[in-house]
């Protein structure tokens, strides 16, 4: 053993002792360069924000845009007026109100910038930016606010709002911020990726007047802001907005797709409101009316509303009647009105005939067929193997399914299945009479407007369809084009359906929404309602051979089928295929929406 | 009878002392560099407050650690090393990527490192090692031997991306210099560290002219000493070794990501918005606490925050900025006292396990603590290493306070074990 071991461990530690003294002694003592630069001299991190995609039309005209806004901070140590009365005026704040903000911020920290004021519109920005100068220790941070133009489409668009803590801690990402703007709903909510882009960083240097004097090394390490992209979408706004002011002063909704793509023409739901006022200032006071209002206008009906289908759902009913054979295109039967409440008249039937009176008796006999085709002996479990045949046709209509659609969160709707029954009723304890509603699309049976109008589409296309769709382009690319999907139901069995509906309407129960040049075919549905008035129901396409529209409408509480609903559609319809209306009566009628008291 | 000792006043005073003080000025500063409006202290996303939660954790098994028996930390160190291999092997399978190193598990919520937790059982190994077979490294045999234990967590540590965690074990060779290891080949072994980085920045050619060129003069300056011709000749090899073989590692073994980072650790201006910005960012608000400092949660600098990874890497910037010079010189002299306690009482351990294992920790304490303020202060590139007791974390809470519960136990043993 020589000498002492720990020698060479304590010289080491001694010349640290030595670097890090006299280093720290250099930062903090000697060199008063960094106190300036924290001082004074501060080096900003500015963050850059991304423009919101911009959202276009088919026909490119501008959905939502972005205007800025500004948001005020205050650092209290450096805060100091000339003019408090200016200070006042341009923040149309009171003096006392300005001191408890000043000590609020204080009492958070004398240094670090608090929120001062937020979501300062531009126009009111550029009025006092003038001023601003003199406001010593006030900074402002710009950031896009988005802007509705056509004040329409609101409920598919959706809104931005700040984040709250939910989004926060949910973002695996790390990317959102306190005060960060996040897509809540619609369009906005579920492309929120696509349009929000990433935020940008800018070195910024400020002088000891806090007045911005330059980029930090000339801003080459400056993170460049990534703009969030662009959308377009399938809507077409003019039928839109035309549908829209159709829907005024009612409650319901209208879908109209395009059968050949599956692309979304129009998506409506009333009553509606002004987009613009969920963005800005104003929103949580805003937000909190549009909750409490019974009429329920945040609601987006066409995708979450739930109704039975009612009479328009006799036309699945038969095409599977067709597709199972248990009635041929002849046949002829007699109908008394012995079994259902009926509107349409005892005698001899035809299927067509059938659908063109929309005759509750003549479906309650073929749904009997469909569900008891004597598979077993047991008329129990005869009816069960029935109904869950019927079920299977049923879903390939995209009934009781999401069907994909591009905005989240919409309702499924309901189609009862044996075990369903079998909870209620119990297992082998219910039979063709305890479901004989499904016959007439009554009972417990659930659609939204949006299955409808894809119903509409399948129809339209004989057979198939394609998913609906409603964003068709992410910065000018094409989202790939989904497929299309057969029901492997004989295309004449259509043939035969869409004959009739062509009757429905050429003098049927929609004849109000004739138009000999519009060859609409279609379907009205009085959908009984124990709460109120029943609910008015259409589903059609125009024109019968190549058809450009398919759509769908219920309006709650206007009953009859052939009143709102069909005129709507058959409006809608002219509208988007002529470009203009000829039929001012009946707009005039639509518009004026005495529904109810009309007798005929 | 042997008496189980369990008295806490039968530890070492300063050292306790210490260790107590420095994890209050990190909870303190943690605190600071958490405050915010919209965070509640009592909420498990303030940082504050979940390292108060490790600080209850760590004085829980402080007790655990005074009631074990000598001979039970004795006999873990073989499995105990075992397993963190094990887990540092599990982890690049099963680890989950945080800032593009696979260094954690996720266990709930709560996050492991097998990184941390396998420094402290490399540190039980080398000592059990050194004590069972009265090893010294004094031959290039029993050099290989010690080396193993250190380098493979090393270059399991390596493959996780976690650059820094894996540089700490760099701090092992200290030990070895006390157990045996001549000077001489710690430096030559230095020096070849510091040629591999050189090989980095410079171009192979520009490197292959220097050394022949020292080569050569070495060579015509000793022209008849024939032992020192045949010495810098294998010198001159094994550095055209180390070139080629930086290269080969940087293009064949490793990924891309962990060659950007070892770029970024040779020169951080690679890298200015990330490492760059953070020394810039952290020199500002050191040297803006002038000699008070700007006085307790008063520091500026955080805001827009200023500086990234403030409460974990970056933490001293905090106490430098609010305490100022006069109070970044009472933590840095506890520290340095905290230090030459620890290794002044390593070197009186009888028992040369205790000295072993006494030895590792000054040398992991010290390593951690060297490179993590020199790196707040501009010194040395940013490598992202904990500062011991003081960033927040539980992993590294954790691992450095069993390292020195250990020693602690270990040390208070003394008395008893002349009665073994």
């Amino acid at each position: 053993m020589s000498g002492d071991k720990t020698l060479i461990f304590k010289i080491i530690l001694g010349l640290v002792l030595i670097l890090f003294s006299s280093r720290l002694f250099y930062l903090q003592v000697y060199n008063s360069e960094y106190r300036t630069l924290s001082e004074e001299n501060i080096v900003h991190l500015e963050t850059i924000y991304p423009s919101r995609g911009i959202i276009y039309d088919r026909n490119d005209s501008i959905l939502v845009e972005n205007r800025p806004s500004y948001d005020f901070y205050i650092i209290p140590r450096k805060f100091s007026l000339k003019d408090t009365a200016s200070f006042l005026n341009s923040f149309s704040i009171k003096k006392y109100q300005l001191e408890e903000l000043i000590k609020k911020a204080a009492s958070y920290s004398r240094y670090r910038p608090s929120i001062f004021y937020k979501d300062m519109s531009h126009k009111r920005f550029a009025q006092i930016q003038s001023d601003l100068y003199h406001f010593n220790g006030i900074y402002h941070v710009s950031k896009p606010t988005r802007y509705y133009p056509f004040k329409s489409l609101s409920h598919a668009l959706g809104y931005v709002a700040e984040v709250n803590n939910n989004d926060i801690s949910s973002d695996t990402t790390n990317y959102y911020r306190q005060r960060d703007l996040i897509g809540k709903s619609g369009i906005e909510k579920n492309f929120e990726k696509d349009l929000r882009g990433n935020k940008g960083v800018r070195l910024k240097i400020y002088d000891v007047r806090g007045n911005e004097s330059g980029s930090f090394k000339g801003g080459v390490d400056d993170i460049i802001v990534d703009n969030g992209s662009e959308l377009k979408l399938s809507i077409d706004i003019n039928l839109q907005r035309y549908i829209e002011k159709l829907l005024e002063g009612k409650t319901g909704s209208v879908v109209a797709i395009d059968p050949s793509s599956g692309e979304l023409l129009a998506i409506a739901s009333a009553p509606s409101y002004d987009p613009n006022v969920l963005s800005g200032r104003d929103y949580s006071k805003n937000y909190r009316n549009l909750q409490l209002d019974t009429l329920k206008p945040i609601y987006n009906r066409a995708l979450t509303a739930t109704y039975p289908p009612g009479s328009m759902f006799k036309l699945i009913q038969a095409l599977i009647g067709l597709e199972e054979d248990v009635v041929s295109k002849d046949d002829q039967i007699y109908v008394d009105l012995s079994r259902i409440g009926d509107l349409a008249p005892a005698g001899i039937y035809d299927l067509n005939k059938a659908i063109v009176n929309s005759s509750n008796n003549y479906f309650h006999m073929l749904f009997r067929k469909l569900i008891n085709q004597k598979r077993d002996n047991n008329t129990f479990i005869d009816s069960r193997i029935g109904l869950d045949r019927w079920s299977e046709y049923v879903k390939k209509f995209g009934l009781g399914s999401d069907l994909d659609f591009d905005i989240s969160n919409m309702s499924s709707g309901f189609i009862p299945s044996s075990e369903y029954y079998d909870r209620f009723y119990g297992k082998g304890r219910w039979k063709f009479s305890n479901i004989y509603s499904l016959s007439i699309g009554q009972g417990e049976l659930l659609v939204t407007p949006i299955q409808m109008a894809n119903f509409a589409s399948i129809i339209a296309n004989r057979g198939y369809y394609y998913n609906p769709n409603i964003v068709t382009h992410i910065n000018g690319k094409k989202i790939s084009n989904n497929q299309r999907k057969y029901l492997d139901i004989d295309k004449t069995h259509f043939d035969y359906v869409v004959d009739a509906m062509e009757k429905v309407v050429m003098n049927g129960s929609a004849r109000r929404g004739f138009m000999k040049e519009l060859m609409l075919c279609g379907k009205t549905s009085t959908v009984q309602n124990p709460h109120g008035y029943d609910h008015s129901g259409f589903i059609g396409f125009a024109p019968k051979n190549n058809p450009k529209i398919a759509i769908a409408a219920y309006i709650e509480n206007a009953g009859w089928g052939g009143r709102a609903a069909a005129s709507i559609s058959s409006l809608a319809s002219e509208y988007y295929i002529f470009g203009k209306t000829k039929r001012n009566w009946l707009e005039d009628y639509v518009l004026n929406g005495d529904f109810i008291d009309e007798e005929n | 009878m042997r008496k189980i000792n369990i008295s806490i006043f039968s530890n070492d005073f300063i050292i306790t002392l210490c260790y107590i003080i420095l994890v209050f000025f990190g909870f303190i500063s943690i605190y600071s560099s958490q405050h915010s409006e919209d965070l509640p202290f009592l909420s498990l996303k303030n940082e504050s407050f979940k390292q108060l939660i490790w600080i209850l954790i760590c004085l829980i098994i402080f007790f655990i650690i005074q009631i074990l028996e000598y001979r039970f930390i004795f006999d873990l160190a073989v499995p105990l090393y075992f397993l963190s291999i094990v887990l540092l092997v599990l982890v690049l399978i099963f680890g989950q990527e945080v800032k593009s190193s696979i260094s954690w598990f996720n266990f709930f919520g709560f996050k492991f490192q097998p990184s941390e937790f396998a420094k402290f059982s490399t540190a039980l190994i080398l000592a059990k090692v050194f004590d069972s077979s009265n090893l010294k490294v004094d031959s290039l045999k029993s050099l290989i031997k010690v080396s193993t234990l250190i380098l493979v967590p090393f270059i399991l540590i390596l493959f996780q991306g976690d650059t820094g965690t894996a540089l700490v074990y760099f701090s092992f060779f200290l030990v070895l210099l006390r157990e045996g290891l001549s000077l001489k080949l710690f430096f030559i072994a230095l020096s070849f560290v510091f040629i591999f980085m050189m090989g980095i920045i410079l171009e192979k050619t520009i490197l292959y002219t220097i050394f022949t060129i020292l080569f050569l003069i070495i060579v015509g300056l000793s022209i008849k000493d024939y032992k020192r011709i045949i010495n810098s000749s294998i010198f001159f090899v094994l550095v055209i070794l180390v070139i080629n073989g930086q290269d080969f590692l940087m293009n064949n073994v490793l990924k891309p990501h962990h060659k950007k980072r070892i770029e970024s650790l040779i020169n951080p201006n690679a890298d200015p918005l990330g490492a760059g910005w953070n020394v810039t960012q952290s020199k500002i608000a050191i040297g803006s606490g002038s000699f008070l400092g700007k006085g307790y949660m008063e520091g500026s600098q955080t805001s827009f925050n200023f500086v990234p990874f403030q409460s974990t890497d970056f933490i001293f910037s905090v106490i430098g900025e609010e305490f100022g010079y006069f109070g970044s010189m009472i933590f840095i002299i506890l520290y340095f006292i905290f230090l030459y306690r620890v290794l002044t009482l390593a070197e009186n351990q009888k028992d040369k396990f205790a000295r072993v294992f006494g030895y590792s920790v000054f040398s992991i304490i010290f390593f951690h603590f060297f490179i993590n303020i020199s790196m707040t202060l501009g010194l040395f590139p940013v490598v992202g290493i904990p500062l011991p007791f003081v960033s927040y974390g539980g992993s590294s809470l954790l691992s450095f306070s069993l390292l020195i519960f250990i020693f602690l136990k270990l040390n208070s043993f003394k008395p008893s074990l002349l009665s073994r």
